[in-house]
């Protein structure tokens, strides 16, 4: 999977926001706003490609989780990135 | 012979030349009731010279993009120098402007060729998209708004095309004594000081209101149609988000998406905004009155 290019995290006071900035993302006229742990995978993944195994290694690398749970909450994290469309396979 | 006119929008001063007699009185009465006669160069957003030949300006670079509206399509091209090109053209499809902006977006040419209510939509859309270029480093937005002033204070109206920011505007004219209206299309937001204003400026859409006026902003609303009246206070990302769409940006330019950030940012966190569900009608406008006077700093 890959981030979708162009897309520019901004700071609102406490808040984290994703917003389009690039001429290929004319037409993507949504905000998505990230909590903490989103904000810090967000900024944590590689521009080049990723896939459910690097965002589990993000979380038990900063949370006390299990493998199984972190590989369980990385999938549902795709999938909601997936609909938002902020990553792309 | 050529003319030099000099204008003040926004606290920003530009100045427009051109050869005697290529514009006429018609086209630059918006911009009359903000001429200055204070021509300090250095303070100069930007300085647009107007031509009477197209040949200086015929590079064509890549086409960044295109962007259409009910007037026309505006297409804007990069060339290899750094410069930007921008050709309008009417609904028609006949190219009625080409404007080149150099570098730093403070120098700029224009050549304008179509009939008397093009030339308006040619002059205008030109010195709007260098205003929003030029000033956006200055804690500037243009927004596309209709706004209101009551008691010292300005009221923004934000709205998609045809929501009926003009008609609630009038709302609030013919139903709460004692409110005007500032200008009914593209008011400039600007931050000094810590204080938000709202001014008046020659870009008021299709009611002739060029009022060279400059007010404290008491609340800026987001209109929605529906088949009620409730309103709404917003908050961080909402308030943003309400905010964002309605001010001008080219924002896959970074230096003027992070200004346009930072501006916005900071009018949210100063000034109470809303969304507003309604109707066209006095209730709206008494509805929409009665919670941003509520909220009013004593």
């Amino acid at each position: 999977m890959k981030k979708i290019k162009g897309l520019v995290m901004r700071k609102l006071g406490s808040e984290k926001l994703l917003v389009a900035e690039s001429l290929d993302l004319i037409d993507f006229n949504k905000l998505i706003s990230l909590n903490d742990s989103a904000a810090y995978i967000w900024e944590s993944l590689p521009d080049m490609s990723f896939d459910t195994e690097t965002i589990t290694a993000l979380l038990t690398d900063r949370y006390d989780v299990d493998d199984d749970t972190a590989r369980k909450d990385a999938q549902e994290l795709i999938e909601v990135w997936l609909q938002a469309g902020i990553i792309e396979i | 012979m050529n003319d030099c006119h000099t204008y003040c929008v926004g606290g920003h001063l530009f100045a427009v030349k051109s050869q005697k007699g290529i514009l006429s009185e018609k086209e630059l009465k918006p911009y009359v009731p903000f001429q200055t006669h204070c021509c300090s160069e250095g303070s100069d957003i930007f300085t647009l010279t107007i031509l009477s030949e197209i040949n200086s300006l015929s590079h064509i670079g890549n086409k960044i993009t295109e962007l259409k509206d009910e007037n026309g399509c505006i297409s804007l091209f990069s060339l290899p120098n750094g410069d930007i090109s921008i050709h309008l053209s009417t609904n028609s499809g006949d190219e009625c402007c080409r404007l080149h902006i150099y570098q730093d977006y403070r120098i700029a040419k224009a050549w304008i060729n179509a009939t008397y209510r093009e030339r308006c939509y040619a002059i205008d859309t030109a010195l709007m998209m260098l205003y929003t270029f030029s000033s956006s480093k200055y804690n500037t937005l243009m927004v596309h708004a209709s706004t209101v002033e009551y008691d010292g204070n300005g009221y923004l109206f934000l709205g998609k095309s045809g929501t009926g920011k003009s008609t609630h505007s009038r709302l609030w004219t013919e139903h709460i004594n004692g409110s005007t209206l500032l200008n009914d299309d593209n008011p400039i937001v600007r931050i000094i000081d810590g204080t938000v204003y709202v001014y008046g400026s020659p870009w008021s859409g299709k009611t002739c209101c060029y009022r060279n006026r400059r007010i404290p902003v008491g609340g800026i609303v987001r209109l929605q149609q529906a088949p009620y009246n409730k309103i709404t206070p917003l908050t961080g990302i909402k308030a943003y988000a309400s905010l964002l769409p309605s001010c001008s940006c080219m924002k896959w330019n970074h230096e003027m998406a992070n200004a346009i950030h930072s501006t916005i940012s900071e009018v949210i966190e100063k000034i109470p905004i809303y969304s507003l569900e309604c109707l066209p009608n006095q209730d709206a406008a008494k509805l929409c009155f009665a919670e941003l006077r509520s909220n009013h700093k004593v």
